[in-house]
């Protein structure tokens, strides 16, 4: 298990527990960070904050501190 | 709309539009109603509720476009707005625009809205896509399993409408075969606590106007909107109690809150629907957008990408409306000039020509930018690159508290405060709009130069151009400090996470790009130009009453050369504001001021370049020229032989900072709009430039360069 904020351009994970505050959980749930969601890393931008992620085959974009709130782990492959 | 109205007895239907941000429900809308309004490729840009007009099969259709929202919780203030209009507004039909290429998040949306109980119809938009995409949809099927009417419909070309419209109808006749309500199950643990909640609304004592099974379900989500209602009715203390139990008891079973558990199950629901009725064929995907994308998010190329988008804005709006802004000053001069030749001179003929017209073209002056401005905006979101640009552009502008998006605002600050202004509307949270608005008037706008131009002229005739460029490093320098300042003391508490779209590039349609220019524009000369005409008289009227010479202080904003030869020098100082700018010298000395500069200074309120002429006037410095200008040397020598280069320094960092000028104020309180806000930015900016002039005055003198 590890943090979204550590993984790499390309990753594909799946979402184990979104912390932080309400508000913020929320707007994430609804946007479509339910657990057990797949989510790929598309990239960082040029800066390396924030990140672009695809989830639900749309794209949208977090900054490295929020994704910092998201426990992630790897999909495993069956 | 291409029906024809059928005799006189229409019958009116009313319906609302709801969607995601980006889902193409404006578009729709305008071509429903053929309304101007603006289509946008960021989030939430549709932050007012708008109305159209539109005839179907004699019916009379009121159609409202609510703002776009992800969901419809009480925790913005667009969900709010559209989700109190679909409650109280009485719609009889809501329908809710969905991008089909991307139905499991927009899905979410239709979800709530299902559970609000309101007869519904889909619009499967962007249809066109999807086999492109590979997704295969059972309309008919999944229309049944939701009991929702689904029209596919294409928001580029109008496609769908007219079946859209007719399904709508449909269902607010009850004629619809397909609407049935659907309810979403939460599961025996859930469902139990809430029939507990549900016999408490739903007792004889409460006269309760909402859904009762959408006020439990929120309730559970410790909605605060709900809670309200809660509190307020019949056996408020039973209920708010039984939402507490229930609450608790389903924590300790799920171990989590029941928000979260909530919206998983809503989104159980949605999984299980498109399970059923559509396909996701795996399709080799060429992903065009991500092309585009590696090289305009590339390390390297996206910010030479980025600052050649900003150079074209700039200059397209700035260099290029700069004609037809030289056409309309023209214009008015002349016409100026032909009334005063043509009437006899007098208090009535200053009115018109130094009050009225001069007023009326000040305001037609800003539209040429505005226009073009809102042009490029409105192309670059359409095409999808606000967001990128935002992307790229957000580590450097959060670190002074701003979005990513702050940028375009603050940038054209430099060419004139109002149309930049006006951009920060494009940003979605509200903190970020009024730190950006109350921020953007520190940047040093194109007025301004003038008055560099003459100080750093007469004071620092061998470092002009490193002076001039001082004021703008510290233009920006003051934005970001004052930017980082309210962000961390007056914006603590609103974090709001950057889940910003990206969605995918599009080609924009002619026609939307042109209806938000259009709407810009037309917004602008309606909301704005009667206010700064009155304020422009207003104006006019101090500076020229009372009279004691014969001809008064001209109040055009625009044209400094009008300020001709015959005035007399003494005039000025005798006018209101002459009279006002004495009594407040005082406040002024410690800065180094004398009362010649602080008449100049409340006249440049009118406009910043007014600033020059004001100190011509006093100095009586248009004797041997024709006009006064920022190149006069008669007034520059005048000025040396006044002030010294600390005075001259410090009035620079004076005018730098002190005030938004009148139409860019009256252009805050537009779009904050709130007076508060707008009194709070010029009270800031005033009392910033005092202490600033102050500092650096003193300061001077004790370091001996007085």
């Amino acid at each position: 298990m590890r943090k979204l904020s550590e993984c790499r351009e390309g990753d594909r994970i799946k979402i184990i527990r979104i912390k932080g505050e309400s508000t913020f959980r929320r707007r994430l749930l609804e946007m479509g960070f339910t657990k057990g969601s797949a989510l790929r890393i598309v990239k960082y931008a040029p800066l390396k904050d924030p990140m672009e992620v695809e989830i639900k085959g749309y794209r949208l974009s977090l900054r490295v501190r929020e994704a910092e709130m998201l426990e992630v782990d790897d999909i495993n492959e069956r | 709309m291409k029906d024809k109205a059928k005799g006189a007895s229409l019958e009116e239907v009313h319906l609302a539009l709801a969607g995601n941000p980006n889902s193409g429900k404006t578009s729709l809308f305008n071509h429903m109603t053929g309304a101007r309004q603006k289509v946008g490729n960021w989030g939430g840009v549709t932050v007012e509720i708008k109305e159209g007009k539109a005839v179907h099969n004699g019916h009379l259709l009121k159609i409202i476009d609510l703002p776009g929202t992800y969901s419809l919780t009480a925790y913005s203030l667009e969900e709010i707005v559209a989700r109190d209009y679909i409650l109280n507004g009485n719609p009889q039909v809501v329908i809710d625009v969905i991008d089909s290429t991307n139905l499991e998040r927009n899905m979410y949306l239709a979800v709530q809205l299902l559970e609000m109980e309101r007869p519904l119809v889909f619009a499967f938009n962007m249809s066109d896509e999807l086999k492109k995409k590979g997704i295969k949809i059972n309309i008919d099927k999944l229309g049944k399993l939701l009991g929702v009417p689904i029209v596919p419909t294409v928001g580029r070309s109008g496609g769908g409408i007219q079946d859209l419209l007719g399904s709508a109808v449909r269902v607010a006749e009850g004629r619809s075969s397909t609407s049935r309500p659907v309810r979403i199950i939460y599961g025996n643990e859930i469902e139990e606590e809430i029939e507990k909640i549900l016999d408490l609304i739903e007792a004889p004592c409460n006269s309760i106007h909402v859904p009762a099974r959408w006020l439990a379900i929120k309730l559970l989500e410790n909605d605060p909107e709900a809670v309200k209602i809660a509190e307020s009715s019949g056996n408020a203390a039973a209920l708010v109690q039984q939402v507490e139990t229930s609450g608790k008891h389903l924590e300790d079973i799920f171990g989590e809150d029941i928000t979260t558990v909530i919206s998983e199950q809503r989104y159980g629901f949605i999984h299980g629907a498109l399970h059923e009725a559509v396909d996701y064929e795996v399709i080799e995907k060429t992903h065009s957008s991500d092309d585009i994308d590696r090289f305009v998010t590339h390390p390297f190329f996206a910010y030479l990408i980025f600052i050649a988008m900003m150079w074209l804005l700039f200059q397209a709006t700035f260099k290029l409306g700069a004609y037809p802004v030289h056409w309309i000053e023209f214009s008015f001069a002349w016409l100026g000039d032909t009334v005063r030749t043509v009437m006899p001179p007098g208090d009535f003929q200053s009115l018109l020509v130094d009050g009225v017209i001069s007023g009326v073209g000040a305001v037609a002056a800003f539209l040429p930018n505005i226009l073009i401005l809102f042009l490029g905006i409105s192309l670059l979101e359409d095409v999808g690159y606000m967001a990128r640009a935002a992307f790229i552009m957000d580590k450097i502008m959060h670190k002074m508290g701003l979005h990513g998006k702050s940028f375009i605002p603050l940038l054209m600050g430099i060419g004139c405060s109002v149309p930049a202004i006006m951009a920060a509307r494009t940003l979605n949270s509200r903190a970020d709009r009024i730190i950006t608005v109350l921020i953007t008037p520190l940047i040093s706008c194109s007025a301004r130069l003038p008055i560099y131009v003459l100080f750093a002229g007469a004071f620092f005739p061998d470092h002009a151009g490193n002076i001039i460029f001082l004021m703008y490093v510290l233009s920006f320098s003051f934005a970001f400090l004052v930017g980082i300042l309210f962000r961390k003391t007056l914006f603590r508490q609103e974090a709001f996470p950057f889940v910003m779209e990206l969605p995918p590039y599009r080609i924009p349609t002619i026609r939307s790009v042109l209806i938000h220019m259009w709407e810009k524009g037309k917004h602008y000369v309606q909301k704005m130009g009667g206010v700064v005409l009155v304020f422009s008289i207003l104006l006019w009227f101090l500076g020229a009453y009372p009279k004691n010479t014969f001809t008064g202080m001209q109040g055009d904003s625009e044209r400094i050369e009008t300020i001709s030869r015959q005035q007399e020098p003494g005039a000025l100082a005798h006018t209101y504001i002459g009279r006002f700018g004495r009594s407040i010298e005082p406040v002024f000395r410690p800065l180094g001021f004398d009362w010649k500069m602080s008449v100049s200074l409340l006249t440049g309120f009118v406009a910043k370049e007014i600033v020059v002429s004001s100190m011509g006037v006093l100095y009586n410095a248009g004797q041997e020229e024709t006009e006064i200008s920022e190149e006069s040397t008669a007034l520059r020598h005048a000025l040396k032989a006044n002030y010294s280069p600390l005075q001259g320094f410090a009035f620079l960092l004076f005018v730098l900072l002190y005030t938004p000028c009148l139409v860019a104020l009256l252009t805050m309180v537009r779009e904050l709009k709130s007076v508060k806000w707008s009194v709070f930015g010029v009270s800031y900016q005033v009392m910033l430039a005092w202490i600033v002039a102050f500092v650096t005055y003193q300061g001077g003198l004790l370091l001996g360069l007085g």
